[in-house]
């Protein structure tokens, strides 16, 4: 796993209190309980810290998978 | 759960709309459904007919559930702000005005997108049945009341409802707002002739005599207000000694035009002190049950419901 994906599920478990093992690219709010609008502030909140970035809230209200927070990341970080 | 989609058309009609739209809502929505009781369904259900009503569009869910969807989403953005900065974005009352308050179109969505939370939050629908059963009750003698915000204009239409010998005042900055109120009381089957609506901004001038009101509506008014002790104090004059105000507010609660922040209940009280009221009777409501302790320790919502009477 690369580090960014890395640290991206350990900021989704970390917020959604749940084990890193539970988060892969297919997570998503239907599938994960915890994941809902307040877990979701708290996670890019969480994302910003994490990677020094800056989300833009309009845009990361509409990051509703792991696999659009990650791709999102990485296009963020490069 | 109840047969939504056979006995609840309308209510259905908007929570399908909503489950199209956004999967965070959908979760949220069906989750809080789950497990209402019928008070609520009948309650949603005539809501969603009477905003149906006052839109006068026809069948538009899907414009009811887009705009509670932009509302939920307005305040998600200023979460995250106030997350990372601990404070409400804005201070300034003329800053908010101008974003908000003075846009004709854009106050029709808001008020619509914030009247449907009084059916799918359930801090909010909480405070409406606090608002029913703890308010509404004392309000028998009630002759002449006023609402100082009246939004989407459900609470003054359940206010006059309850109350049937009451003649009222609107008093509201936003024209939008008082339109949408009166068609609201219409919509609830009541006459709005009974509530004149004046346009007006309280923290400038209160168009009410002193000592003249039996009841009076505060609901979610004051962290809208800059000065909101001056208005807050200045309202107590208006009331008679045996009135009682339904009063409302929220703390850590970020939104677009949330200006005055309280962090605590503590301080919510200690506001409610020092401008000449007391508390008759009160409710509080965390998010998803968290202990009003936490709550206040890690800068999340609290919202705030009481009746007050003049000290």
């Amino acid at each position: 796993m690369s580090d960014i994906r890395k640290r991206c599920v350990d900021i989704f478990a970390k917020v959604m209190e749940v084990d890193s093992a539970t988060i892969n690219v297919d997570t998503n709010p239907g599938n994960l309980s915890q994941w809902d609008s307040l877990s979701h502030v708290q996670l890019l909140v969480g994302l910003e810290r994490e990677f020094s970035i800056e989300i833009n809230p309009e845009e990361g209200m509409d990051l509703e998978s792991f696999n659009l927070v990650y791709e999102f990341v990485k296009e963020k970080l490069s | 759960m109840a047969d939504i989609k056979n006995n609840y058309l309308c209510l259905w009609g908007v929570v399908e709309e909503i489950s199209k739209q956004s999967p965070f809502q959908k979760k949220a929505v069906l989750r809080y459904i789950e497990s209402a009781d019928e008070r609520y369904f009948d309650f949603a259900e005539d809501l969603v007919k009477r905003m149906l009503k006052v839109i006068d569009r026809g069948e538009c869910y899907d414009y009811i559930a887009k705009t509670y969807l932009w509302y939920t989403k307005t305040i998600r953005i200023e979460e995250m702000y106030f997350a990372k900065e601990g404070r409400y974005r804005y201070s300034d009352y003329d800053e908010v005005y101008e974003k908000v308050y003075s846009r004709d179109d854009y106050m029709f969505d808001y008020v619509v997108g914030l009247g449907m939370t009084q059916i799918f939050w359930p801090n909010h629908w909480n405070i409406m049945k606090f608002f029913l059963d703890n308010f509404i009750p004392k309000g028998k003698d009630f002759r002449t009341g006023a609402e100082i915000g009246v939004g989407h204009g459900v609470f003054h239409s359940e206010f006059l409802r309850g109350c049937p010998d009451m003649s009222s005042k609107l008093i509201d900055v936003s024209p939008t707002s008082l339109d949408m109120t009166r068609r609201m009381i219409a919509a609830t089957g009541l006459d709005p002739e009974r509530a004149e609506p004046i346009q007006c901004d309280v923290q400038k001038y209160i168009p009410l005599e002193d000592e003249s009101l039996d009841a009076l509506l505060m609901g979610e008014l004051i962290e809208h207000i800059q000065d909101g002790e001056s208005v807050m104090a200045a309202m107590a004059k208006k009331m008679k000694r045996t009135g009682y105000c339904y009063f409302s507010t929220a703390a850590n609660s970020p939104a677009e035009d949330h200006i005055l922040l309280f962090r605590s209940v503590g301080e919510v009280c200690d506001f409610i002190d020092r401008t000449g009221w007391k508390v008759v009777d009160e409710h509080l409501g965390t998010i998803n049950n968290m202990s009003v302790k936490d709550a206040e320790k890690g800068g999340h919502n609290i919202n705030y419901a009481a009746v007050l009477a003049v000290k």
